[in-house]
């Protein structure tokens, strides 16, 4: 009986702490999925493109990781960084934040870097948009951060539906239509995802 | 104080039969929301193709995209028509994808009579459950649907509200039942709290 009773005060816990862990984030999303849901009441402002070129002072030798940050450094930019390599050996540096952008590309002998700057005006729903669409590890300590708590929200998501069922379980003859509701709860997303699948 | 006792009860229960109602819900999302994130690979389809053919009048339509947009609804499917998977093979045939959650078609377009050629391929559930997250907010350019696509971008919103409902209650009732230590609002505080402050950091900071 104790034993019993110490199992159930543990999954209480476990979903009282998964339910404040995942508070902000289902609000945020919440908020902010209700704006994507309904686009087409916003209309998508446009996005001003400029180019710039420039001549290298350093050379990139080794590491692009540090390369990316002496560009950011020395040409003053901002956001979350990533870079990859072309096709044409280029490499390509991107600096974002929201409402605006910087391309940077260092053509493979060296000589000149070109810039492009792109800037959208940013307007409730691209604010709301950009929130909703925030994710990946890349991009420095803060976006890593943001990303780790994405995946624990996404754990303590799954946990708070497991204990919750759990719970009801435990008084389901207290809450005696809780079976009508799940049954419900679980078959309209189904007859969604079969719809998809089996429509023509 | 009966209209307290009421109003408890009504919390209490919609606390349970919310929260049973979102389960499905919250699973569909939480798997999609972290596919998003970290992109697993999926096995590919097995031997689920199928081929069938259809007649019908080439449409006069020189613009490419349009053309393919045309052929879909010709053929009346629904999806998008990248424009990467699109080739002319060695006999100059054009041949072109219209893709959508759950099934992915290979066009072949007819040279000389009106026979056209479909490649069906089943890619089965999970790309549906990975894509009921952005089809909430419909599909696109996707052409005339059928009517689940609005129907699930109908029932998205009060599903979420519910599951917000929930939580607030959740936390509601831990309030009133057994809120009693400093710890317990300090915890909570930087839990709901964290997220909120670091978003903000990231939207001003960048």
């Amino acid at each position: 009986m104790a034993g019993r009773m110490r199992f159930h005060e543990l999954i209480r816990k476990i979903h009282l702490i998964a339910s404040m862990i995942m508070l902000s984030f289902i609000l945020v999303y919440v908020i902010t999925g209700i704006f994507m849901i309904n686009h087409d009441l916003f209309t998508m402002p446009v996005v001003e493109v400029s180019h710039s070129t420039i001549p290298v002072e350093k050379p990139m030798k080794g590491d692009p990781k540090d390369y990316a940050r002496y560009l950011k450094k020395t040409l003053d930019l901002k956001g979350r960084t990533e870079y990859r390599q072309d096709n044409m050996d280029n490499w390509i540096f991107h600096y974002n934040i929201p409402g605006k952008g910087y391309q940077v590309k260092l053509t493979p002998d060296q000589d000149t870097l070109y810039i492009q700057h792109s800037s959208q005006p940013m307007t409730l729903y691209m604010v709301m948009h950009r929130i909703h669409i925030l994710r990946g590890f890349k991009g420095g300590w803060a976006y890593t951060t943001w990303a780790v708590m994405y995946d624990t929200s996404c754990f303590a998501m799954i946990l708070f539906a497991i204990t919750g069922i759990i719970m009801w379980f435990r008084r389901r003859k207290q809450f005696r239509h809780g079976w009508w509701y799940l049954l419900a709860g679980i078959l309209i997303p189904v007859f969604f995802i079969y719809a998809f699948v089996l429509w023509k | 104080m009966a209209g307290n006792r009421k109003w408890r009860s009504f919390l209490n229960r919609f606390h349970v039969y919310g929260g049973l109602f979102s389960f499905g819900f919250l699973v569909v999302f939480t798997i999609s929301a972290f596919v998003h994130q970290h992109h697993p690979k999926f096995p590919k389809p097995g031997d689920k193709t199928t081929h069938w053919e259809a007649s019908f009048t080439k449409p006069e339509i020189t613009e490419n995209i349009e053309f393919k947009r045309a052929v879909r609804d010709s053929l009346g499917l629904f999806g998008h028509v990248p424009w990467w998977e699109d080739y002319h093979d060695s006999l100059g045939v054009h041949h072109f994808m219209i893709t959508r959650p759950g099934k992915q078609y290979w066009v072949t377009v007819p040279l000389q009579d009106d026979l056209w050629r479909i490649k069906e391929v089943r890619t089965g559930p999970w790309p549906v459950i990975i894509a009921m997250h952005p089809i909430a907010s419909g599909m696109r350019g996707h052409g005339k649907g059928p009517f689940f696509i609005k129907a699930w971008r109908i029932v998205a919103v009060p599903m979420a509200l519910v599951l917000l409902c929930v939580i607030l209650i959740t936390i509601h009732l831990w309030y009133v039942h057994s809120f009693r230590k400093t710890r317990g609002w300090f915890i909570a505080g930087i839990l709901a709290s964290f997220p909120i402050i670091l978003l903000i950091f990231l939207w001003l900071v960048g």
